[in-house]
């Protein structure tokens, strides 16, 4: 019986994922795991719950040592420095050559460093593993006040975390209003007035222009206003870029992330990515895009699994994958949020397109077309709803606040469900969206 | 209106139909498409149910000791656990679950002494 060698790059939701279904599929193959980390797989989303005190450390490690034991997974704390996909070997840190069948890249996604001056100063911290959300809760501690640059769901949980430790908290936006490429000016508003409500203060159409020192330390920050704000630690969240400093020189098809067919394949056959790093065709858009998702990972972790077995064995991969309407739902300063589809939050203005993705969101989500828009929300400003609609379908929603109508909002587009005889009142909009969403699901529940 | 900001996610009518004829009864429902694995359910939960275990499958939390309270709901942040039908079934759809293997929330709470 041949053991064939499945080789692991990140032990993150992919990677673990992947190697869950292979030993499913190969009871006798080698798994092997390499991770840049010191720790076990834990939960990336979790850490912005730690930071906020909601949960312990050790909460956030949902396998132990005796789940990589009974799968027979070897995991190993190492870096890989260089592959050579001919040859089949990856070199580790201590240069020791690791053959392998098939190989999966789950990198993941890094954040960008900060662009500006003095971003390497202590002090100044990125948001992507519990070691930087160790030095968040050390920083904000000792802080009298703190800046946080940036606009995604991870510039607001940074917000909050630091703000939970009575630390004075400024958020610097870009824009005139929180994240103009999702929400529209009812959002924004109601998502400022939490954010207030919660003691930050929020400053529109600041960009930092240097990062002040001393002695090493950040001092303060001093905006391209001129205006100089001062803090004792800055946290950047304007951006992640997927991981692709091992393979940028290997000649595979590469855009933003690894390009990859439907069986999570590079364009070399024994190389699969899956995860933030893996731009992934969307029927939705008819384009390779990049989710930066937690669920992505798990599902296109799983078909990378499917398939490395398959290749493995000398079979061709079988198991297509389809990519689901990106999705994410998240809870900060105690506003619910969901999003769901294509939800483009400015149509008419024409915002720049930035060429990098926030942790937790996707390019499907901002992609440029043209729908119909229909939105409700309550008298006291607490919750919204917004649906988009193109040809009769839901194609994307927003829920702030009240979520009673996630999940079947979010079955409408999966399944691209055809709502034309809806169509006239849902996009009467006002107050009566949501019972006329909630009339089409029961309808449609009966006959499903 | 407390109870919505409270519970944004609780409603009776966009609910799942149960998986065979409506007990009635209520039980912690998990949706895995939902869930980041934080553990913030089983960390809250008073009688240390690894409720995390069950969201990560996507199945009710049939743990004999659950008592109902419904903390692990509250808490969760994404909305992954729910009120919902009580599965009487064994996994495999055949064996109806005898009586003494119950959860205890099934005979006890007063939601299900209607």
């Amino acid at each position: 019986m041949t053991s064939y060698h499945y080789l692991i790059i990140g032990n993150g939701a992919a990677g673990l994922s992947a190697a869950e279904i292979i030993r499913r599929r190969d009871a006798f193959g080698r798994i092997t795991i390499i991770t840049n980390e010191p720790y076990l797989f834990y939960s990336r989303p979790g850490i912005a719950y730690y930071i906020t005190n909601q949960i312990s450390e050790r909460q956030l490690f949902s396998r132990s040592h005796s789940f990589y034991r009974e799968h027979r997974i070897d995991l190993r704390f190492a870096t890989v420095r260089s592959l050579d996909l001919e040859g089949q070997l990856a070199f580790l840190d201590d240069g020791e050559p690791l053959a392998f069948d098939v190989l999966l890249l789950a990198t993941g996604a890094s954040a960008i460093r900060p662009p500006f001056l003095g971003g390497d100063l202590e002090g100044v911290v990125t948001f992507d593993t519990l070691d930087d959300a160790k030095r968040i809760i050390k920083y904000s501690r000792k802080a009298k006040a703190a800046v946080v640059v940036g606009g995604g769901i991870t510039a607001m949980e940074l917000a909050e975390g630091i703000r939970h430790h009575g630390t004075r908290t400024h958020l610097l936006q870009r824009g005139d209003r929180i994240w103009p490429r999702l929400f529209n000016e009812w959002e924004s508003t109601i998502v400022e007035n939490q954010i207030r409500h919660h003691g930050i203060d929020i400053h529109y159409n600041e960009e930092i222009a240097e990062i002040l020192g001393a002695r090493g330390r950040v001092a303060g920050v001093r905006l391209k206003s001129g205006r100089v704000i001062k803090c004792q630690a800055v946290a950047v969240a304007i951006g992640v870029r997927p991981n692709l400093q091992l393979v940028q020189k290997l000649p595979i098809q590469q855009d933003k992330g690894v390009v990859v067919n439907q069986f999570m394949q590079a364009t070399i056959p024994t190389l699969f990515a899956a995860g933030d790093v893996a731009q992934v065709y969307d029927r939705w858009t008819s384009q390779h895009n990049l989710d930066v998702l937690w669920p992505s990972a798990i599902n296109e972790g799983r078909a990378a699994g499917y398939s490395m077995v398959d290749v493995a064995h000398g079979c061709e991969p079988r198991y297509r994958y389809q990519k689901a309407s990106p999705f994410n739902c998240a809870l900060f300063f105690g506003l619910h949020l969901t999003v769901v589809g294509r939800v483009n939050g400015s149509p008419g203005e024409d915002v720049e397109q930035l060429s990098y993705l926030s942790r937790g969101s996707s390019h499907v989500w901002t992609a440029p077309f043209s729908p119909s828009y229909r939105s409700a929300w309550d008298k006291d400003g607490t919750s919204s709803l917004r649906i988009v609609m193109s040809d009769g379908r839901i194609v994307g929603a927003v829920l702030l606040g009240n979520q009673e109508l996630a999940d079947p909002l979010r079955r409408f587009i999966e399944q691209e469900v055809d709502l034309s005889n809806y169509q006239t009142s849902l996009m009467a909009g006002g107050t009566k969206l949501p019972q006329t969403i909630l009339r089409a699901w029961r309808d449609w529940h009966q006959h499903w | 209106m407390l109870s919505r900001i409270l519970r944004p996610f609780k409603t009776k009518e966009t609910n799942q139909k149960p998986a065979f004829g409506d007990s009635g009864l209520e039980q912690v429902t998990s949706d895995a498409s939902r869930c980041v694995q934080c553990g913030i359910c089983a960390y809250n939960c008073p009688v240390g149910i690894e409720v995390r275990e069950y969201a990560r499958r996507g199945e009710n939390v049939t743990d004999s000791r659950c008592i109902g309270c419904g903390t692990c709901i509250e808490k969760c942040i994404r909305g992954t656990l729910r009120w919902g039908p009580a599965i009487l079934l064994r996994p495999d759809n055949t064996l109806e679950v005898a009586a003494d293997e119950l959860p205890v929330m099934l005979h006890l709470h007063p939601r299900n002494l209607r």
